[in-house]
This record gives C-alpha cells, sequence and structure tokens, in this order.
C-alpha cells in the first residue's frame, strides 16, 4: 500500500477510485445481462429489427451519470468538513468524472462493435432498419466522442442539480433543476437520438457535424463552468447554534 | 496555529451573527469559548475553519485567509455536535475518509479511543446514540492530531464519565505535542480547569478574552450591610445585585487588589469567590454585554 | 478538586506547600513534574507550570536541569518563616476581632491558650 498522496486531490481522488469502481462495476453488469438477455429474447420470440443496445442500452449510462453526479455533489460538504478545499473537490470529481466518461465511452463503442459482430455472425445485418454501422475508425471515433462529450454533460447537469439543492436549499434548488438540465437538454433536442442512421452514436444529426460538436462541446464546457461555480463559494452550514 | 481575527462580521440575511469582533489567539493553547446559544460561537468557529466567509473583516491563520486554502485547511480539524452529511455511512467508513484525507491522521490512536468509548465500527452513524455519536466525533476530532482542532460543543452528548476520559485524553495528546485548541462549550465549571485562556462572546460580539485564571480572580461577592456594600462597590463593575432585608450582596467584576482585601474587612463585609460559570452568566445577561467595548482587562 | 477561591495555580502552589510542611513531600524529593501533575488532576499544563513556578521563585522548589523538580533543602525552613510572618496577621488577629464581637473578655482567650500550650 503506497503512502498518502502528499496533495490533498490526489488524496480525495485516489479515495474515490474503489467506490466508484465498485458501483461502474454493478451497473454495466446489470446493463450488459439486460441486453444479453434483450438480444436472446427478442431473436427467439420475433426478431431484431433493430441495435437492441440503442434500445437497451443507450439512456442508461447517461441517466445513470447524472444521478452519480448529483450524489457526488451533496457529498461535497463532507469532503470540505475534512479540510479539502473546495476546488480540490471539485478538480477531483472532474477528474474522477471525467475518467468515468471516457471509460463509459469505451465500453458503448465496445459494446456496438460486438453487437455488430454478433448480427453479422447471425447473418441479420442486412435487414435491419435501424442500427448503427461502424464500419471505419472514423465512426468509431465519432461514436466515441459523442458519447464522451453526451456523459460529460449529463455528469455536468447532475452535479449542479446536487450542488444547487444544497446550496439553494430545497425550494430554489427545485427551481434550479429546469436551468440545471438546460445543457444536455438543448443538445439532445438539436439532435435526434432516433435517428442514428447516418452512423453518429447520438444522432446529432439535427445539425451539420460541425455545428453539432460544437453544441455539444459548448454546452458541456458551460455545465462544467456552472458546477464549478456553485460549488466554489458553498457555505457548509453546522447544525446548532 | 496563530490566528487572528480583525473585525470579523458575519451575517445570514439580515441577521448579523458576529458583529465587528477582533480577537488573537496565539498558537499552542487550550482556548474555552464560552457564550449562550445563538451568541455566534459555531459561527466564529465556522469562519475560522473556513466553512464559510467573512461579510466583513479578516480571519488570518498564521497569516494568511484560510478560506480555500489547501495548506492551511488541512491543518484545521472541526467537529460539531453531528457529523456533517454522513448519516447512512457506517463508522467504519467514516474512519476511511478520515484516514484517506487527513494527513496526520493516527490509526492506531483512532482505534484506541474507539474501544475506549465503546462506539461499534459496523453501525451506520444515524442510528447510533446521542453518547456514540458524540464520542465518534471526539475520536475524529483527536486522532486527527490537527494542529488546530476545535470541537464545537461536540462533547456534550456524552456521559459524565467518558467526558472525563474525554478530557484526559485530550491532555495527554496536548502535553505531547502542543497544538492549538479551542473548545466551545456551556459546561464551564466541568472543563474550565482545562483552559488557558478564555473567551466570552455574546450577541456576536467579544465579552472578554482572559487567562482562566485571572478571569477566576476579577469576580468577588461582597456581602454584608446594604449600606456599607454600596460604598464598596462605588466605582467597580456591578453584575448583580441581591437583597434580603438590611443585608445587600453585590457581584462585582474588576481588578480587586489586597487593599479591597483590607477596605472589604473594615467594612465588616464578607468577600467571597466567584466561580467561572457565575461569572459568564452574569457577564452575558441581557444589558451587561451590550457593551461596545469588551471588559475590562481584555487581552488583544 | 480544585475549589472556586482562589486562582487554581495558587491552589496548587499551595497544597505543595502544604505537603511540605506536613511531610508528605521531604526535602530534596523529587516532585511530579508539571505535565504528570496536569495529568493528573486534569488541569491545563501551562496552569500548573504557574503554580510550579511560583515555587521556583520562592525557593520551595529547584530545577536540576533534564531530571525534574525538587523540594529545596531548606523548604520546610522557609515555609514556616513565611507562615510565621503571616500568623500574627491571618490568624491572631481574627481571633482578638471574633472575641471582641463576642465579647469574649481577652484575659479568658489568654487563659485558654496557655492551657492548650501546657498540652503536649
Amino acid at each position: 500500500m503506497t503512502a498518502t498522496p502528499a496533495s490533498p486531490l490526489w488524496r480525495l481522488v485516489r479515495y474515490f477510485i474503489r467506490p466508484h469502481l465498485t458501483v461502474y462495476g454493478a451497473f454495466w453488469t446489470i446493463v450488459i445481462l439486460v441486453w444479453i438477455a434483450a438480444t436472446t429474447f427478442v431473436e427467439r420470440l420475433t426478431f431484431i429489427d433493430g441495435s437492441v443496445f440503442t434500445t437497451v442500452g443507450l439512456s442508461a449510462p447517461k441517466w445513470f451519470l447524472f444521478v452519480f453526479s448529483l450524489i457526488m455533489a451533496v457529498e461535497v460538504k463532507v469532503y470540505v468538513s475534512y479540510g479539502i478545499t473546495r476546488r480540490h473537490v471539485f478538480a477531483a470529481s472532474a477528474i474522477a468524472l471525467g475518467a468515468t466518461a471516457l471509460g463509459f465511452a469505451l465500453l458503448t463503442l465496445a459494446i456496438f462493435l460486438i453487437e455488430q459482430v454478433i448480427y453479422e455472425r447471425l447473418g441479420i445485418a442486412d435487414r435491419l432498419a435501424r442500427y448503427l454501422l461502424i464500419s471505419t475508425p472514423l465512426d468509431g471515433a465519432e461514436l466515441l466522442a459523442a458519447s464522451f462529450l453526451v456523459f460529460v454533460l449529463y455528469s455536468a447537469c447532475g452535479w449542479m442539480v446536487g450542488a444547487g439543492f444544497y446550496r439553494f436549499g430545497p425550494w430554489w434548488g427545485s427551481l434550479f433543476v429546469t436551468p440545471a438540465c438546460a445543457p444536455f437538454a438543448a443538445v439532445e433536442l438539436a439532435s435526434s437520438s432516433y435517428a442514428p442512421a447516418s452512423g453518429s452514436g447520438f444522432g446529432l444529426t439535427g445539425l451539420t457535424p460541425t455545428w453539432g460538436t460544437l453544441l455539444a462541446v459548448g454546452a458541456a464546457a458551460l455545465a462544467v463552468l456552472g458546477a464549478y461555480l456553485i460549488v466554489r463559494d458553498l457555505p457548509i452550514r453546522k447544525v446548532s447554534g | 496555529m496563530n490566528i487572528e481575527i480583525r473585525n470579523l462580521t458575519v451575517r445570514y440575511g439580515r441577521t448579523t451573527a458576529i458583529d465587528d469582533l477582533t480577537l488573537n489567539l496565539p498558537a499552542g493553547k487550550i482556548y474555552g469559548l464560552l457564550g449562550r446559544n445563538a451568541a455566534g460561537k459555531t459561527t466564529l468557529l465556522s469562519v475560522i475553519a473556513a466553512f464559510r466567509r467573512p461579510s466583513a473583516g479578516q480571519v488570518l491563520i498564521d497569516g494568511a485567509d484560510p478560506y480555500e486554502n489547501p495548506g492551511i485547511v488541512e491543518r484545521i480539524c472541526f467537529v460539531g455536535q453531528r457529523l456533517i452529511g454522513q448519516d447512512d455511512d457506517s463508522v467504519k467508513t467514516v474512519l476511511g475518509l478520515a484516514r484517506a484525507l487527513r494527513p496526520e491522521w493516527d490509526q492506531s490512536y483512532a482505534d484506541r479511543l474507539l474501544d475506549l468509548f465503546e462506539v461499534p465500527r459496523r453501525k451506520a452513524v444515524s442510528s447510533l446514540s446521542q453518547g456514540k455519536h458524540s464520542a465518534l466525533g471526539i475520536v475524529l476530532g483527536l486522532a486527527s492530531r490537527a494542529p488546530l482542532t476545535i470541537l464545537d460543543e461536540s462533547y456534550l452528548g456524552l456521559d459524565a464519565p467518558s467526558r472525563y476520559a474525554f478530557y484526559e485524553e485530550l491532555l495527554a495528546g496536548y502535553v505531547a505535542n502542543p497544538h492549538t485548541v479551542i473548545l466551545s462549550t456551556h459546561l464551564i465549571e466541568e472543563v474550565g480547569s482545562l483552559f488557558e485562556e478564555v473567551v466570552i462572546i455574546d450577541h456576536g460580539r467579544l465579552v472578554l478574552h482572559e487567562e482562566t485564571d485571572v478571569l477566576r480572580a476579577r469576580g468577588a461577592s461582597v456581602t454584608g450591610p446594604a449600606e456599607a456594600v454600596d460604598r464598596f462597590v462605588d466605582g467597580l463593575t456591578v453584575l448583580a445585585e441581591q437583597r434580603l432585608g438590611p443585608t445587600k450582596s453585590a457581584t462585582v467584576y474588576g481588578r480587586l487588589g489586597p487593599e479591597r482585601d483590607l477596605a472589604a474587612r473594615a467594612l465588616d463585609l464578607e468577600l467571597g469567590p466567584v466561580g467561572l460559570q457565575d461569572l459568564f452568566i452574569h457577564l452575558t445577561r441581557d444589558g451587561i454585554a451590550r457593551v461596545d467595548q469588551p471588559m475590562e482587562g481584555t487581552r488583544s | 478538586m480544585f475549589d472556586e477561591r482562589s486562582p487554581i495555580y495558587q491552589q496548587i502552589a499551595d497544597k505543595i506547600k502544604e505537603d511540605v510542611l506536613t511531610g508528605v513531600l521531604r526535602e530534596d524529593e523529587q516532585v511530579m513534574s508539571t505535565n504528570q501533575y496536569a495529568a493528573f488532576y486534569r488541569i491545563n499544563p501551562a496552569t500548573a507550570a504557574k503554580g510550579f513556578h511560583q515555587l521556583l521563585d520562592e525557593g520551595i522548589l529547584y530545577k536540576r536541569r533534564g531530571i525534574g523538580m525538587f523540594v529545596s533543602p531548606d523548604a520546610r525552613t522557609r515555609l514556616r518563616e513565611q507562615r510565621r510572618e503571616r500568623f500574627f496577621d491571618e490568624v491572631v488577629e481574627p481571633v482578638v476581632a471574633q472575641a471582641k464581637v463576642l465579647d469574649i473578655p481577652l484575659s479568658e482567650v489568654i487563659a485558654h491558650i496557655e492551657r492548650l500550650g501546657g498540652r503536649p
């Protein structure tokens, strides 16, 4: 067991590793099991007419991250009470969630690839109406980037909702949910999640690829900035007089 | 860690919790912070611990602003009456977090203290009795070995034997490694002997800051014939008066030197001591502490 | 353990003086360190130290570097001197004053004292 890192920031990052990985492991195990079950089930009873993972697994990771980040934001006060600055808590959380977003994006890509292989093996690839075709590495990279951005978006917004409730209280915190979710809502609205036919994982097809990317990156940056601003001056409340 | 507080004001909306407070707490002493409920103790300690920002004025710890200052806040340990936001965690988890984050954390000491206070490790914090919850707070505060340790009435839930065990542990740790400790409390007589200096605040203002022994010597009760008492206390700060027939008893505050002793005897008056608790009660009664100046003799 | 009558450091000093006078603490015997004292009586070490310093100043205790504090060889003599000086002011005068209040003639008081003095 290595010595405690000297920097408070890395102490906290290291603290996150085990519990986070445990939760992620549980989550993805469930997602994969459901995906396997759904694939088998659908193929047995009817026939697959589209990517099962698109139906079964695409929303789950982003909403999971939304809730997970919300919970992390609510924990900020605990870490500050243990002598970590708010900036370090934010940075540690950003590192953890950023790495997670990347990891989730890689898993998403992997599952789509595996699915593709399975469908080609089953010989059903040709008849699929809704399907993601990863025929070139560029497709794969696009999918990876799009997934990553969406995961970052949902994480940052979840964080804002959680931090907002603590900082603004239940009344204003509830009102704050809407603006806090605006970044990912904007991106979802501007894209079409149900028309992935042109090959981009989350179908940012309502806009040209350039504008779509800019919107996603801009919204993500805004959301991360918002997440930082809420906790930067977070007063820690105590019980008693 | 030296604490310098200059003209500190803290407001919550329209309420002023701390009002233009100036205070110097040199490092390496055990301080007692006394004040009634809602006097501003927790607010003051929260600002020192960088849990919140001042509305006006300055807090300097070792010459620097502690707020968002990593080198300073990691050396401050603040324990309140209840743990913040860890209700569903187990005791074990709580200690694990402390171990991961606190740079000077002493795990073997923590284990020994947990056994001493009989805190069950597997139970969730929310299911602990008040006494065990307080004990857990104590363990966190002591085992953190932080150069500035602040205990905000965090030991009040303990039963008497546990409290005394806590005082012993606190002293032992302090003797082995002198550091700065601030205890806020109501149990003045019990803990008073632990404090090197006492700070009293009321309605967000500093009432006094003095060495405990000096403070003790400042109070006196004067009992005797009413006229004689009145003559004696002329010029002194009278905190309280009681009358029973021709006899009067006054509680005074001030530097009473040996001449006063003789004067009292000459007037056939009886001088008695006033305990810290009574002094505190008198000094913070409405009307006394709304002074614009701290009490005479207040240091810094 | 300590009461409100006087500052704690004063009470500590007084108690040690008492122990020296009554022989509980012998001359050249080592006394507890201030930290041990503080831990034992649950008081602030600085307070204990203050009491000890007063005794050092008065010559009742002396310090041996690196070892600790000891009762001075002439401590008892010194204390008796101190007490003697104060005896008349602090003990005899109140007796006389009290006797006056109670209307007891001084001759009775003196006779009583002499009777007591006769006993071993």
